[in-house]
Formats: structure tokens, sequence, C-alpha cells
């Protein structure tokens, strides 16, 4: 912390006014059912926080609707404090994809694209959404392959990978955007137990460089040691909020008592 | 080897002319089958309703009939455009027709092919900002004809044989070429044997090329 004060007292100042992401009372409903009642977070630079809740709690729908994979039904997003206006027609399109760039998505399925390489997959969108020249793509694709312990299986294609590494080859996809915020989504949900590990490692260590991260997930250790904050919501709302220590060792909503009990006892069994 | 009694130069013309005419028909009839599987797929209920309508009512009615109504419909529309008589040539008037059958059928292989690419693949493009247009040229397109290819190469064995109802038209194609042979050398045996054999011909080469096509498409499936 004291590094980076004396890096830039100026730049430190502005981020600290301009939080890396601001949610306010953001709701969502499918028909008549109402998926999210008002959800809000401040996530400041740097921020690793967890998002925890039962199925249906609106966990991943509220990730969802924060790049428009979902339109929210209501509510106010700020990125790095540019108001995020939801607009209809092409002008609305044009800013939505432009914030979904900024904003980088990691899928519990991994939803790579099967009829492309591991290296195409990666250089797709820094080519088509920022630009980016072939060599200048590759160039980055190879470091983040590097980085996820992947480098020789850039010709591959997905479907000859296991499931952990073709999550983590998606997560080196969302890197590739240069995202300012990570929004994991269940990310070894539809892991192999054995799998799970080397991609909580990858993320791990994308939280220790101080990347802004929200993550949804049911490993609750993993959220323990890494998040800053943890959020509980049950039935779409926010039941608890505050420091995992507090959390898991005093929670003083009577749901998640019962959530954490539930999990615990299921990883004891 | 058959006796060909001099009408082999007619076959082969009347053959080129089929080919010539199921190859319009096939370019054409992917562009608007796959505007057509668009058009199923737009936001607009509009354009949807209108592409539901163009493949329910071109796929519920015989083709010969299709041919007949646009041949004769197209030749009173232009002519009432021009206001005197316009002849509407064969070969125009067939691809026409065609292109609209194949384009209904085709449109609805598109469908269920576009449906087969896992949601996921394009719900990745859109998060990661891709737009509209790249998210066609990047996933769908290049993932559709995996799935489409064997549902189009149907469509092409019929359309190779549809042709020969352009012949009801005046198009000179196979089919009216060993008509005319039957009908001048008494030999009727001969000529749509020939022509038959021609028509397998063509069949039998577009399964060996879309059996490769098939082959390559699944490079990078686990199933290759």
């Amino acid at each position: 912390m004291i590094n980076q004060q004396s890096a830039g007292v100026s730049h430190a100042a502005a981020e600290d006014v301009q939080p890396a992401l601001r949610v306010i009372d953001l709701k969502k409903r499918f028909g008549p059912v109402e998926v999210l009642r008002g959800v809000s977070l401040t996530a400041r630079r740097g921020d690793v926080i967890s998002i925890l809740g039962s199925s249906g709690s609106g966990k991943s729908t509220f990730l969802r609707c924060l790049n428009f994979l979902e339109a929210p039904s209501g509510g106010e997003v700020w990125v790095s404090g540019q108001h995020v206006r939801m607009r209809e027609g092409l002008a609305g399109q044009r800013q939505i994809n432009a914030l979904r760039a900024r904003l980088g998505m990691v899928f519990q399925t991994f939803n790579l694209w099967s009829h492309k390489t591991v290296l195409d997959n990666i250089i797709e969108g820094p080519l088509h959404v920022l630009g980016l020249s072939r060599v200048e793509a590759i160039e980055r694709a190879e470091a983040l392959l590097d980085k996820v312990g992947l480098a020789d299986r850039r010709n591959a294609f997905p479907s000859h990978l296991s499931g952990g590494q073709q999550q983590r080859i998606a997560i080196a996809r969302t890197l590739a955007m240069e995202p300012e915020i990570l929004l994991f989504d269940e990310p070894t949900s539809a892991l192999d137990p054995e799998l799970v590990g080397e991609v909580l490692k990858v993320i791990r260590a994308l939280a220790e460089e101080g990347r802004t991260m929200l993550v949804v997930t049911h490993e609750l250790g993993f959220a323990r040691q890494v998040s800053d904050r943890i959020m509980f919501l049950h039935k779409g709302q926010v039941e608890e909020e505050g420091s995992p220590d507090t959390l898991f060792e005093d929670p003083s909503s009577s749901r998640l008592r019962k959530f954490l009990a539930a999990h615990v006892g299921a990883l004891r069994s | 080897m058959m006796n060909m009694q001099g009408f082999a130069d007619q076959i082969a013309i009347g053959a080129l002319t089929t080919l010539q005419t199921a190859g319009a028909s096939l370019v054409l009839g992917i562009g608007l089958g796959l505007c057509g599987a668009a058009a199923k797929r737009a936001s607009s209920r509009a354009i949807r309703s209108f592409a539901g309508a163009y493949t329910t009512i071109v796929r519920g009615v015989p083709e010969l009939l299709i041919i007949l109504i646009l041949y004769f419909g197209g030749t009173a529309a232009l002519s009432a455009l021009f206001g005197h008589y316009v002849e509407v040539d064969a070969f125009s008037a067939g691809v026409f027709a065609l292109t609209i059958v194949f384009g209904a059928y085709a449109t609805e292989v598109f469908r269920a092919a576009i449906q087969s690419i896992p949601a996921g693949q394009i719900e990745a493009a859109r998060a990661l900002g891709l737009s509209r247009i790249s998210i066609w040229l990047l996933i769908i397109l290049p993932q559709m004809w995996r799935y489409a290819l064997p549902g189009l190469g149907n469509l092409w064995l019929t359309l190779l044989k549809d042709t020969a109802l352009i012949s009801v038209v005046g198009l000179d194609d196979l089919m009216r070429k060993a008509s005319l042979a039957a009908g001048v050398t008494h030999d009727p045996l001969t000529f749509y044997s020939a022509a038959a054999f021609v028509y397998l011909l063509f069949t039998s080469i577009s399964l060996v090329a879309l059996a490769a096509l098939e082959r390559r498409s699944y490079r990078g499936l686990r199933t290759a």
C-alpha cells in the first residue's frame, strides 16, 4: 500500500475518488419473477469480492446484468466513474459492446469456440474489438498462455483439452481484452474435483496481482482466502456483506448461518 | 455403349444447362437461406413473421406449381410493368423459381444448424464485446456449416433433380433434350436411360464431394 501511494499521489487520489465499479439498486425481472430486487455494490480498484448464495439467489444474474448479457430492469451502473446509460438501439448497442470489453466475463462452462484453436480463441477479441494487429494480438496471447501454464497447447482445439485447461484458456481469452474488472461466474462448478485446484491457482494469482474481481463461487474456502469482501445474496437481495472473517466466523443473518452450515457439512461428509 | 444416334452433343449441352441452372440456384438459394435464417432470429416480430410465412407457403406447395406460378405470374407482372408483353427466358425463370424453393428449405436447415451451436459460445462472443456482424462471421457461419452440410447436401440432390421440372417452361436442359431426342428417334428408353445416367453421375460426384466437405467441417472436434 505504501509503495502504491508513493508511486503517484494524484493518480492514486483519482482512483480513490472513482471506484472501479459502482452498482446502485440493480433490478432484474423475468416476466413476473423478480430475480434481483435491488442489489448495490461498490468495488474499489483491486478489490476481490466473492458473491455467495444458494441457487436461485440471483448471484449469476447479477454478474450477467453487469455486462449486459441480461438487460437490467432497473438501477444504475458506473464503471470507473463513467455512468452507463441504458439506451435502446444501435447507439446503445455500441456502448454496451464498449462496456463489455472493459468487464471481462469468465463462464461456468468455459464457452470456448470449438472450431478455433487455443491461440485463435484468444486473439479474436483483441483483433476485432480492440483493433490490435495480428502480431500484437499473438504476442499478447503467447504471454497469457505462459501465464496460465498452457504455452505448449496453443495449436490445440478446445475439445482436446481437459475442463481445467479449457477454463484456463477461457481466462486467458478474457484477460487478452485487458478488462478493468473480471467477473467470474462459478468458474469451477463444471469441473471434476481434481481439476478445480489448477483453475483456482490461476484465479488466486490474478487476485494477488491486484485485479478487481467479482467471483460467484461455491468454493467457500477459496472465497475466504482470496476475498477482501464477501456478499451473501438471498432471493435477489443482499442479505449480508462484510469481511470474510466476520462473515464466516460471526454471521449475523440466520440464513447465512444455515448456508454455511450446509456447505461445511457437505465438505465434511 | 448406347447408340446416341447423333444426339450425344445435344444431351451434353442439356447436361451443362442443368448444371448451370442448379449451380446458380444453389448459390443464390444459399444466400436467400442465410437471409431467411437471420430473419428468423431477428428481434423484430414483423420480420420473423414474414420469414415464417415464406417458408410455410413455399414448403407447402408442390415445386412444379411454384415454377408454373412464378413463370406465368412473373411474365404477367413484367408485362404489366412495361406495358407490353415481355417474354421471360426459361433459364432466368427457372433459376428464380428454384432459388425461391431452395431458399425456403435452406432457411430451415440453417436455422436448425445455428441452434446446434452451443449458446454459450455466442454468449462468450457477446461478452467480449464482439459486434453482431463479427459474431456472424467469426462464430456462427464457420460453425453452422458443420451442422448444415448433411441437410444442405440433401437439398442439393433434390435441386439437381428439380431442374428437370423447368423443362415444362421450355428450358433446354438435360430432361428436355432427352425428351426431344426420344421423340425424334422413337427410341425413348435409350435417351431417358442416358439422361438418368447423367443425373446419377452428377449426384454421385456430389455425394463424394459432400463426404469430403463433411470430414473437413469436423476438424477440431473429438469425433473427427
